[in-house]
């Protein structure tokens, strides 16, 4: 792209040879045509006597992959109902939610528990997927499994996570304390 | 110069790849999640019954007569048992008694005589969830009972310790 | 340290402090939001405008394959004596531009026409432009020139 104060400057210069050319082609009687050029137009504004200095400076400007994510307060899920003659009832909470920014693609959230739950407990989580983005229901356990993948440039928020906590038959009761886990979920490549 | 030039490159090698680099991040976040399983016992009975005395052999009491209905069980507890009573005793020379039958690994009864006060006619029930258990009732009176218009008794089953 | 022309007929513009290559990192953002902006603020520059006529400051920028956004201001930090020249807000720096003012109304006059700023760069970036790992870093050579309103 020309620099139209540069530009100011040569069209400046042009025009004064071609005003001199002019001078030339009266005074020797020689034909405009033999000149191969016409004289530009006048510029606009002409700067005073060309006079300007410039500063340069380099700035790069660098964006690093992003991902971050979080995740609202802790859960109680109670197990507290049966229909006679069945197992306990399965309890599903889906107060909790999730936000999350990525600026790159193709990533997923993986979901993992500290420890695993006794035996006869299971919890199970699906996660409201961002646009775009797909989610499966898994049972948590310390080996990571996939929640969402197919994560690409999103920022996000109150997004639904929806847990399932089960206790057969032959887990005994807990009391007020029960039983808790640490929840980890990680933003990561696919 | 050769040291020199090959200095050079390295340092060109490591600014090149080092300038382009965006660091790929990984976050992590959690929270606690709390099973807390209470504990649960219930009962449900199906089916009232109906028990008219109306038939006897010449020279003995009347015939006893006998209905069923059915019960199921949950429970997540240990040594539980199931208890029954009637909420108004029979009269004089009659009687109701109930057949219990037990869910696996509990023991059941027979011939519970069904009073105000309740009676044991399941023990030993740990965590167990069963339907379809049989609740067989057997009513009789001697010929001195007299006649007893259509009267209702409400049987009242409990789980307790 | 940035480049910096002869002055002409003694119009001067120089750096202070800085005036070499920086780098603005986007690095952050909060779970749910858009990167937070990256800013730089350690560039400062001189000028003595000595044109007889009431003199400005522009910009514009080169940058090849442009991603991201980049913002700059000029905050006036001293000024001669006479009236104050008028600053402008900030000024998107985008491939190919023309000139913009960035500093109007610099009046001729011995003390008047000199002064000092400090130049305030500001990146921006959002999730939907992605990161440096794809598309590569932005790279501007910004240019500032004093010249006669």
């Amino acid at each position: 792209m020309v620099h139209p104060q540069r530009y100011k400057t040569v069209g400046l210069a042009a025009w004064a040879l071609s005003l001199f050319s002019a001078c030339v082609v009266a005074l020797l009687g020689l034909s405009p045509s033999a000149w191969a050029q016409t004289p530009p137009p006048l510029p606009d504004a002409i700067p005073l006597a060309g006079n300007q200095v410039s500063l340069s400076q380099t700035v790069t400007v660098r964006v690093l992959e992003i991902n971050r994510i979080a995740i609202s307060g802790d859960v109680l899920i109670p197990i507290a109902e049966a229909e006679a003659g069945t197992p306990l009832s399965p309890v599903t909470h889906s107060g909790s939610t999730y936000a999350l920014t990525v600026n790159g693609s193709d990533k997923k959230i993986v979901g993992s528990l500290d420890t695993e739950f006794p035996a006869g407990m299971e919890l199970s989580v699906e996660l409201t997927p961002p646009p775009g983005a797909t989610a499966t229901r898994r049972i948590l356990s310390s080996d990571p499994v996939d929640l969402v993948k197919g994560v690409n440039l999103i920022a996000a928020t109150n997004l639904g996570i929806t847990y399932t906590g089960h206790a057969d038959i032959t887990v005994a009761p807990t009391g007020t304390a029960g039983i808790s886990r640490r929840v980890t979920f990680t933003l990561t490549s696919n | 110069m050769n040291r020199t030039l090959r200095a050079f490159a390295l340092a060109m090698f490591v600014a090149l790849g080092v300038s382009h680099v965006a660091f790929a991040q990984t976050d992590t976040e959690g929270h606690t999640v709390t099973m807390e399983v209470a504990a649960i016992n219930v009962l449900a009975i199906t089916g009232d019954v109906t028990l008219t005395i109306d038939q006897a052999t010449p020279g003995s009491d009347p015939d006893p007569v006998s209905g069923s209905a059915s019960y199921a069980v949950t429970t997540n507890e240990s040594a539980k048992k199931i208890t029954a009573e009637i909420d108004t005793n029979l009269p004089a020379n009659m009687s109701l008694v109930v057949d219990a039958a037990a869910p696996l690994g509990a023991t059941g009864s027979t011939d519970v005589a069904l009073t105000e006060t309740a009676s044991d006619v399941v023990t030993g029930m740990s965590t167990i969830a069963a339907s379809g258990l049989a609740l067989n009732y057997t009513f009789s009176a001697t010929a001195a009972a007299g006649k007893l218009v259509s009267t209702g008794y409400t049987v009242t089953y409990t789980i307790t310790n | 340290m940035g480049t910096s022309a002869t002055s002409v007929d003694a119009q001067r513009l120089e750096f202070l402090t800085g005036g070499g290559p920086i780098t603005l990192e986007i690095s952050e953002a909060p779970p749910g939001g858009e990167p937070v902006d990256a800013t730089d603020a350690g560039t400062r520059i001189f000028w003595d405008a000595n044109l007889g006529v009431p003199a400005k400051l522009v910009v514009s920028t080169m940058a090849t394959s442009q991603h991201f956004r980049l913002f700059v201001e000029l905050q006036v930090t001293s000024y001669g004596t006479g009236s104050m020249v008028d600053m402008h807000p900030e000024v998107e720096l985008v491939d190919g531009m023309f000139d913009e003012d960035i500093l109007t109304n610099i009046l001729p006059g011995s003390r008047s026409q000199q002064g000092t700023g400090l130049l305030r760069y500001r990146a921006s970036a959002r999730v939907a432009d992605g990161n440096s790992q794809t598309h590569g870093d932005d790279t501007h050579t910004v240019t500032y020139t004093l010249l006669a309103q």
